[in-house]
Formats: structure tokens, sequence, C-alpha cells
């Protein structure tokens, strides 16, 4: 069964980044065809209405809380939506379906990481986050730990993530965009760029968050047309959807079994803690357990944002996948001269929608990749500004002696800083793969962020040295084992022969960091160690029973 | 507050019951999903050929199990929101006046 499939033997990294969205590879003589009335007019709708919403939402952010966390007044199923948004990038529906068109049934394993991730979220977190935490998750973490040095690490680990993140999203928005709408690639991304800095810097969190849910909403309304449009176009007969895609599929038992992927149990294992527990580690998402009243509604909005999460998934693997290989695949209308697909494999789903829907479909979802482009660059630019304004500047440069309304404009010009820094990176990585950003990425969210948080709730032996130096270890090691890996050492660097093997490194840095921060703490015998354990106690029972102060 | 108070409040068997149903509840129904996930994949690994056999319709063994994962991780967040707002909210406030009163 598994030697069928080496034949194809996908470069192993080229799953997460196909899933993350990369850039369309443009043939130098094939230009982009001239995008229709439809495409324009829906892509300049969406940068009216979302500059209408920042409007509204600028009149309404005034304060730290207002900014940072929308005065945690959104409703538990917006914030579920999101939450939803913040996670389905433009990768999610171009990238998706392209691993499964290429890998068959193995990219499963891309969509089974969010149930892992949200029911983490509902069980484990979003009551602590909620009642612990005021703007970022570094506030939950020095809720029990020395303030200083824990900002500092989790100021940088967010910034890190964030930002890698935030310039693999433009690189490969700017080639998206050059391909759907014909505008050169420069621009594409300064007016990416700038139109994020919009949304963040005058809007805060709630222009980011009612962007998001605009977006998460069109996504589900474009994917749900897109799949009733292939299931018609087969006479809603799925035997015979599936076996059009069969025809067309090499390996044939690769579309409904293992194999497309090649990948051992520990490589399949160390792809899925990485992707789930990236997503349970992201700052941009974590921020978004803030915006809601009380815990009741951060649980609700996990639940939400699973559902909606779940409902884009199963469509696109078990319908849209498989329409897109059986219409799409070797249709001579979208193979370029070399035979491959004209834009790359992630413009399958934008091809199949105009089969299924014609030019009228194609216009909207074209539009529709661009808003999820934006929605998700806006809350990534967020949360890098905030790590530099909240976490940084006001507790550690200047300790809360500025107030709130210089800590605003702190993260205002943090904003712009971080719009102009990613334009030029995303000018600059123009032609490089960006494969191992977006690993990187998930890497440091999953292996420093998340084994901090998560003891910090869960476990009072965790002390200020033990969380910053396994943390700050697994945040290197999650960069060094992508550097030293295929994705870099032997990709970008054209060495023979990765120093580290797997291409999956994020079990094993993630184990690193928690074992390094339960060793050091257990041996930590510093006097702080007495005052924290206090301290946990303490938080134990504001999680557990809320308003303690009234019970002294 | 004090040490010596929550310390008092921490050390009490109701307080610890609480404690105890709830974490037990959560770290049981968090990890479910996951568990399902880890033997997904070692299916993937070791048993390709389990997987890729036909089950029901079009799909697979592997697809059907797939979307048991999702609906698992559906119903799980489904049941806690519900069992923590109807059975643990409201054993927390009675607990919490409890407690207030003594002091």
């Amino acid at each position: 069964m598994r030697q069928a499939g080496s034949g194809r033997r996908l470069s192993l990294f080229a799953a997460p980044t196909l899933f993350f969205l990369q850039a369309p590879v443009i043939a130098a003589d094939a230009s982009a065809r001239e995008p229709s009335m439809v495409a324009i007019g829906s892509f300049l709708a969406i940068i009216i209405v979302t500059l209408g919403i920042t409007g509204w939402a600028a009149k309404h952010t005034k304060t730290a809380h207002e900014f940072y966390a929308a005065g945690s007044r959104i409703r538990g199923w917006q914030n579920g939506l999101a939450i939803a948004g913040d996670f389905m990038s433009a990768a999610t529906f171009l990238g998706t379906t392209a691993l499964f068109f290429t890998a068959g049934f193995d990219s499963i394993i891309f969509i089974l990481c969010p149930p892992i991730a949200y029911s983490i979220f509902v069980c484990l977190m979003a009551e602590r986050l909620r009642n612990l935490g005021r703007f970022t998750f570094a506030d939950v973490i020095c809720a029990r730990l020395d303030p200083v040095p824990m900002r500092i690490f989790a100021g940088a680990a967010a910034l890190v993530a964030a930002v890698m993140y935030l310039v693999a999203q433009m690189v490969g928005a700017g080639g998206l965009i050059q391909v759907l709408f014909a505008i050169p690639y420069y621009y594409a991304v300064a007016m990416v760029g700038i139109l994020m800095v919009l949304y963040v810097a005058f809007g805060g969190m709630l222009a980011t968050t009612w962007v998001q849910i605009t977006k998460a909403i069109l996504l589900m309304l474009g994917v749900a047309y897109m799949a009733v449009a292939v299931l018609h176009y087969f006479d809603f007969d799925l035997r015979t959807l599936y076996a059009g895609a069969m025809t067309n599929y090499e390996h044939p038992q690769l579309l409904t079994g293992p194999g497309g992927l090649q990948l051992g149990f520990l490589s399949a294992l160390s792809l899925a803690t990485g992707l789930a527990l990236g997503i349970v580690g992201s700052p941009h998402i974590l921020m978004r357990f803030f915006t809601v009243p009380d815990a009741h509604s951060a649980r609700l909005s996990a639940f939400v944002a699973l559902a909606a999460v779940a409902f884009v998934f199963v469509l696109i693997y078990y319908i849209i996948g498989v329409g897109a290989l059986a219409l799409v695949k070797d249709n001579p209308a979208f193979l370029d001269a070399s035979g491959g697909i004209i834009g790359g494999t992630n413009m399958v789903i934008i091809h199949l929608a105009e089969v299924v829907g014609g030019e009228v479909f194609l216009g909207i979802i074209s539009a529709v990749a661009f808003a999820t482009i934006l929605a998700v660059v806006a809350g990534l630019t967020l949360a890098s500004a905030s790590a530099v304004s909240h976490d940084l500047y006001a507790n550690v440069v200047h300790r809360h002696t500025r107030g709130e309304v210089n800590e605003v404009r702190v993260s205002r010009i943090a904003t712009v800083c971080v719009g102009v820094i990613t334009i030029g990176l995303g000018i600059a990585f123009q032609k490089q793969n960006i494969a191992y950003l977006v690993a990187l990425a998930l890497g440091v969210a999953a292996s420093a962020n998340f084994p901090v948080l998560i003891l910090s709730m869960y476990w009072g032996g965790l002390t200020t040295r033990g969380a910053w130096v396994g943390g700050s270890l697994g945040l290197a090691s999650a960069v060094l084992f992508v550097v030293l890996g295929p994705a870099v050492w032997v990709e970008i660097l054209g060495f023979e022969e990765p120093i580290f093997p797997t291409a999956y490194p994020a079990l094993y840095s993630m184990i690193l960091g928690f074992s390094t921060c339960w060793l050091v703490s257990r041996f930590d015998y510093s006097h702080k160690r007495r005052q924290e354990r206090e301290k946990f106690l303490e938080l134990q029972l504001r999680t557990q029973l809320g308003h303690i102060e009234e019970l002294a | 507050m004090d040490e010596t108070t929550a310390r008092r409040i921490t050390s009490s068997p109701e307080y610890q019951a609480l404690v105890g149903r709830r974490s037990r509840f959560a770290w049981t129904l968090a990890l479910i999903p996951a568990v399902l996930l880890v033997g997904f994949l070692a299916c993937l690994a070791w048993a390709p050929g389990f997987m890729g056999r036909p089950a029901w319709g079009v799909f697979s063994v592997g697809m059907l199990w797939g979307l048991i994962i999702i609906a698992a991780g559906l119903g799980i967040t489904w049941w806690y929101l519900h069992h923590s707002e109807n059975v643990f909210e409201p054993a927390q406030r009675e607990l919490f006046s409890r407690l207030k009163q003594r002091t």
C-alpha cells in the first residue's frame, strides 16, 4: 500500500506550507487573466465595508481595555466566529483544498487538529484565561509569577510567533492578490499592510473582531455554496463524485486511504501536536478570550469556533477537495504550458469555483479569499502590537508609570511599526520559500507559549526561574530544530543532509520546553518559590470561587 | 486574602469535592479527542490497509473515523458548556455563599 505512494512522495515540509498558504506560482509568460467586474466590485465592497467597520469601531476605542479587548463587550457567539476566522486564514480554503488535491486522504490530519485544540480551550483554558487575564496571555502567567522576567519572555515569544506568521501570510497574500486581481506584488503587499494598520490603529480589537466576523460568515457562505454547487454538478450522487476524482488520481487508493504524505507514527504525531497546540498557544487566538464579559461566554466562543471551523473543514475535505480532483485536475482549461495547475495548486479551489459557479461565483470567491487575508493579518498585527505595548512597554520599560492613554498611543505607534516592518519583509521575502516561517510560528507557540501557560494555570510547583528557562529553551529549540531541519538547512541553505532529521519538530521542542520547566522549577530553591506557591493557592481559589475578597 | 484563610478553605472537604469533581470532568473530556486522534495516527502509520478499507458508501474507515473525531470534539465542548453552566456554577455559588456566612 505505502510503496504505491513513494513515486509521488511530497517533500515532507510541503504539507504545512500548503495548508498555510504559499505564494501562487506565476509563470513568467502566463500573466494573470483580467479580473471580472464582479471580482473588482466585490473587492472594492470588502475594502469599503471593512473601513466602515473601522470608522464605527474607532468611536468606541479610547481606553486600553477597549483597544486590546474591545471593552470585553463582545458576545460569546460573535467571539466564536472571530476565533474561527483567526484560525481559518486564506490558506484554509485554498491550502486545505490544495493539500487534498496533492496528498489525498493524509491531509485529514490538518482538519482533525481543531477538535483537539478547541476541546482543550473549552475544558481546560477558557475559564482560567478569562478569570486571570486582562489583555494578553502574559497577564495570566504574571498573575502568579514575577512579572518582569515573565513579561520579557512572553512578549518576545508572542512577538516572534505573530510576526513570523504575519510575514508568511503577507508573502502569500501578495502573490494571491496578484493572481486574482492583476495587482502587482508590491502594490498588493503595501495595500494589505496599509489596510491592516488602519483597522488596528484606529479600530483596535473591536474593528479587528468585526472584520473577522464578516470574513468568517463570508467564508462559510462561500464554502457552503461551493459544496452544494459541486454536489449539484454530480446530481447529488457522492458515488459519481468520488469515482470522478478517483479516475483523475494517480493512486486511487491514496484518496481514501493513508500514504500520500508518507508519514510514520512519530512524524504524524509531531505534525498533529504542532498544529493542535500551536493553535492553543497562538497569541492572536488567546487574545480573543479577553474580549468577552465572563467565563461562560469564553467557553461558548470556543464551542462556536469549533462548530464553524468543523463546518468549513468537513465540506472542504469531503466534498470540495474531491470535486477539485474530479473537475480541475487534468482539465486542459486550467493547465499551463508545463502541465501544472495555472497559478499553482493553491489556486485549485478558485478554478473549481469557475467550473461550478461561472464567472460571477469566481469573482465572489476571489473576494472572499481577499477578505480572509485582510482579517487574519489584522488579528496578527494586533497581537504583535499588544506584545510590544502592553507586555514590553507598559509592564517592563515603564512599569505602569505612564498611564493607560499613553499605552494606547504606544500601541498605535507599534501597530504602524509592525505594518512597516511586515511590508518590508513581505517584499524582501517575495522570491523566498517561506515554508519554514509557518513551521517556526507554530513551533514557538506550541513549545514556548503553551507549556508555560498551561503549567502556570495548573501546576503549583512552577517557579519564575523554571518558567522562563523552560519557555526560552522551548522557543530556542523550536527555532533551532526548524533551521537545522530539512526546511531551512537543506532547502534554503543548500546542504545535503539535515542536522535535525525530521521536518516536524514541534513534538520534540515541546517536550523539551515542558521538561525543562519542570526540572528547573523542581530544583529551584530561591526564596521567591514559597511566595509563588502561596500566590498559586490564592489564584486557585479565585478560579474556583470567584470574588474571594468577600470571604476574607 | 491571608494564607490561613486560604488554607482553611482549600483544605475543607466541600471545596476539595467541588474542585476534584470539576477537574476530573474537564481533564477526562479534554483528553477524549486527543486519545481518538492518537489512535487514528497509529492506525494511519501501522495499519494503512485497515484505514483505507471501504466502510460506508464512498467513505473508508479512516474517513469515518475522522468524522467521529470531529463529532466527538463538538459533542464534548457542548457537553462541558452545559455541564458547567447547570452543575458546576450553581455548586460553586452555593459553596461560596456557605463560606461567606461562616466568615
